[in-house]
C-alpha cells in the first residue's frame, strides 16, 4: 500500500528585540531564573500590557518577507488555558483578527524540486515560562524569564509530503528570517520552535484524514527523525485496522519515540475573546511602507543575482547565499578585485570550513582573501602554499604576501631550481619512471605530487609537470 | 426563560463549576435576565453611523523598545509558595500520559 504523508508546521519564532512584548523586562538568553520578571510578566492583579513598537515592526517584516497580506486592524486576543508556566492563566496571542494572513514559501524539496508551500496566517503573540522537569525529583521548576517574549507563529498550510520536506521547509523558513534579521532562530535556545500537524492517507486520496500534533521538536535533525516516527506509527495503526485519533504527541528524542501529551486541560476550548486591555492594532500604511523599506536582499533574489552577475552555477550561488553573512563576505572579496569563481571556491572551502570550526567568525578580511587569490592566480602561491597562508592569516592576521615570504611558501619560477627538484624526483622513483615510460603517463600527477613534496610546496606545479614531461621524454 | 436548565448545566460543566441543584433555579432566571437584556441591546441602531464607546484609545500606543523593568516590590522568593534555586517550584508535571 503507497502511503502519503500530510504536513504542515506551526513555526514560533522569538523576536529579536531587547524588551519584552508588553513590558520592559529584558529578553536577554541565559540570566539567572526569574531574573528578569515584572508585575506585567508575572501576572500580577492590576498590571496594564504596554506593546513594543519594534516587535511589531519585526512581525510585519516577517510578514512582507513572506509575501503575506498585513491587515491595517487587528485585534489582541486572550487565550485561556491552565499551566503553571503561564502565570496570567491566559495568553495574548490573535484569534480571528490576525495581523497577516496568505503569504507562501517556496523551498527546493528533497522529493519534488521546487515547491510553494502556503502560509495561512502570521500572528504576534507572547512566550509563556520555561518548565524544568529533570531539575527537582519531587517538583518542576519554573523560570518566568521567557514569560512575556515576543513571538510570532506561522501557520503553514498542509503543502508538505514528506518528513525531509517538512525540515527543507524549516531551514528555508529559518535562511529568510535570519537574513531580515527579525530572529535568531536558534533552536537550541528555543528561539525558533515548531510543531506538526501530520497525517496519512492512502496514495490518489484528496481529502485529509484525523491529524496528530507533534511538539516537542527541538532540531532540524529531530524535526525529520519525529515526523518519520509519527508517520509510521500512524500508517501501522490504520494497517493493523485502528484508527488515528486527534491528538498532541510529544516527541521523545533518547528513545526517539512519540508519546501522546498529558493533556493541559479537560477541554481544549481556549475561550479565546478580545483582550480588554489593549484596543485594537492599527497599522498606518507609512509604517508598513517602513517594514517594507527595512527588508534586506532575500535570500532567492540573492541566489538569482550571483548566478545572472557572477556566473555561478545554482549549487555554487545556493551555497554561498546560505546566509547573508557569508553572501556579503563573497561580495566583498568579489569587490576587492577577486574572480568570482574563484572566490566562490574559497569562500565555499576554506573560509566556510574555518569559519565552522569559530563560531561561524569570517577570520579572513575580504581584502586579505582576495589578495591570496590573486597571488595564486599570479603563480606566487601554489594552491596549497595558499591555503597554508589563508590559515596564517586567519590565525594571525597580516598582509598574505608578507606571511608566505616570511614562509618561504612563495612558488619558485625558476626552471634550473625546478629541474633540480625533478632530477631528485626522478632518481628516487626509478620503478615508476619505468612504469611511466611503458605507457602509465597517469603516474605524471604522482610525479608532480612528489616535485611538490620535495620543494616544500614552492615549487611552480606548472612548470615542475613541463620539466618533468621533457626531463621523461629525454631520456626515454 | 430564554435560558433552560439544561443550558445553565451545560454551561457549569464548561465553566468546571459544581453547581448544586438548588441553586439551578436562581441560575436559570439570572442568566435569562442578562440574555434579555441583551436582546434589548439589539434594537439599537448598529450601522456605521454609530461609533460604539470605547474606553481609552482605538488603536494600540507603541510603546519604544527599551529595557526599563518594573521592580517588584519584593521577590519571587517571598511570594512564591514554594521557590529553589532560583525557580518556582510545582508539584511534578509529567510531560507524558
Amino acid at each position: 500500500m503507497n502511503w502519503e504523508t500530510v504536513i504542515g508546521l506551526e513555526t514560533h519564532v522569538q523576536l529579536r528585540t531587547k524588551s519584552k512584548m508588553f513590558c520592559g523586562c529584558s529578553t536577554a538568553f541565559g540570566a539567572p531564573p526569574n531574573t528578569q520578571v515584572c508585575p506585567v510578566c508575572l501576572g500580577l492583579p492590576g498590571a496594564l500590557p504596554a506593546a513594543n513598537g519594534a516587535a511589531i515592526g519585526l512581525a510585519v517584516r516577517g510578514a512582507l518577507a513572506l509575501g503575506c497580506t498585513v491587515h491595517p486592524k487587528s485585534i489582541f486576543a486572550r487565550k485561556n488555558y491552565f499551566y503553571p508556566d503561564l502565570p496570567k492563566g491566559y495568553q495574548i496571542s490573535q484569534f480571528d483578527q490576525p495581523l497577516a494572513t496568505s503569504g507562501t514559501l517556496s523551498f527546493v524539496s528533497p522529493e519534488r524540486s521546487v515547491v510553494t508551500a502556503t502560509i495561512v496566517r502570521l500572528h504576534l503573540e507572547e512566550d509563556a515560562g520555561k518548565s524544568i522537569h529533570d531539575r527537582f525529583a519531587k517538583g518542576t521548576g519554573i523560570d518566568l524569564n521567557r514569560s512575556g517574549v515576543p513571538l510570532i507563529e506561522i501557520v503553514g498550510g498542509p503543502d508538505l509530503r514528506s518528513p525531509a520536506e517538512a525540515r527543507a521547509y524549516l531551514q528555508t523558513l529559518k535562511q529568510l528570517l535570519e537574513y531580515i534579521g527579525i530572529s535568531d532562530c536558534d533552536m537550541e535556545k528555543g528561539s525558533l520552535r515548531v510543531d506538526a500537524n501530520v497525517s496519512v492517507r492512502r496514495a490518489g486520496e484528496t481529502a485529509f484524514n484525523t491529524r496528530t500534533e507533534v511538539k516537542n521538536i527541538n532540531s532540524f535533525a529531530y524535526v525529520e527523525k519525529a515526523l518519520t516516527v509519527e508517520r509510521d506509527r500512524q500508517i501501522a495503526l490504520i494497517e493493523s485496522g485502528g484508527t488515528v485519533t486527534q491528538q498532541t504527541m510529544l516527541y521523545d528524542a533518547k528513545e526517539n519515540a512519540v508519546r501522546p501529551q498529558r493533556s493541559k486541560e479537560e477541554s481544549h476550548d481556549y475561550r479565546y475573546f478580545p483582550e480588554p486591555d489593549l484596543p485594537p492594532l492599527v497599522l498606518t500604511a507609512e509604517f508598513v511602507a517602513e517594514q517594507q523599506s527595512a527588508l534586506p536582499e532575500l535570500p532567492a533574489a540573492k541566489r538569482d543575482r550571483f548566478v545572472a552577475a557572477y556566473a555561478l552555477s545554482r549549487e555554487h550561488a545556493t551555497v554561498v547565499t546560505s546566509n547573508r553573512a557569508v553572501a556579503d563576505y563573497y561580495e566583498s572579496v568579489v569587490r576587492a578585485g577577486a574572480e568570482p569563481q574563484a572566490a566562490a571556491n574559497w569562500v565555499m572551502t576554506e573560509a566556510l570550513a574555518d569559519a565552522n570550526d569559530h563560531q561561524e567568525q569570517l577570520r579572513v578580511a575580504p581584502g586579505a582573501l582576495a589578495q591570496v587569490i590573486a597571488l595564486v592566480k599570479g603563480g606566487t602561491l601554489s594552491h596549497q602554499a595558499a591555503k597554508k597562508v589563508f590559515g596564517e592569516v586567519a590565525a594571525k592576521g597580516g598582509e598574505p604576501r608578507n606571511i608566505a615570504e616570511a614562509l618561504g611558501l612563495i612558488q619558485v619560477a625558476d626552471t634550473n631550481v625546478v629541474a633540480g627538484w625533478v632530477t631528485d624526483v626522478l632518481g628516487a622513483h626509478a620503478p615508476e619512471v619505468g612504469r611511466y615510460r611503458n605507457g602509465e603517463t597517469k603516474l605524471m600527477a604522482f610525479f608532480v605530487g612528489q616535485v611538490m613534496r620535495a620543494s616544500k610546496g614552492k615549487a611552480d606545479p606548472k612548470l615542475a609537470q613541463r620539466v618533468l614531461e621533457e626531463k621523461l621524454a629525454a631520456s626515454a | 426563560m430564554s435560558v433552560s436548565r439544561e443550558e445553565v448545566l451545560r454551561i457549569a460543566q464548561l465553566a468546571e463549576l459544581d453547581v448544586q441543584e438548588q441553586a439551578l433555579a436562581d441560575l436559570v432566571a439570572q442568566m435569562s435576565r442578562i440574555i434579555d437584556y441583551v436582546a434589548q441591546l439589539s434594537a439599537v441602531p448598529a450601522n456605521g453611523s454609530v461609533k460604539p464607546v470605547v474606553p481609552g484609545p482605538d488603536a494600540i500606543r507603541f510603546r519604544t523598545d527599551e529595557v526599563t523593568p518594573s521592580q517588584l516590590a519584593f521577590g519571587p522568593e517571598e511570594f512564591a509558595p514554594d521557590f529553589k534555586e532560583g525557580f518556582f517550584v510545582v508539584p511534578k508535571l509529567g510531560q507524558f500520559e
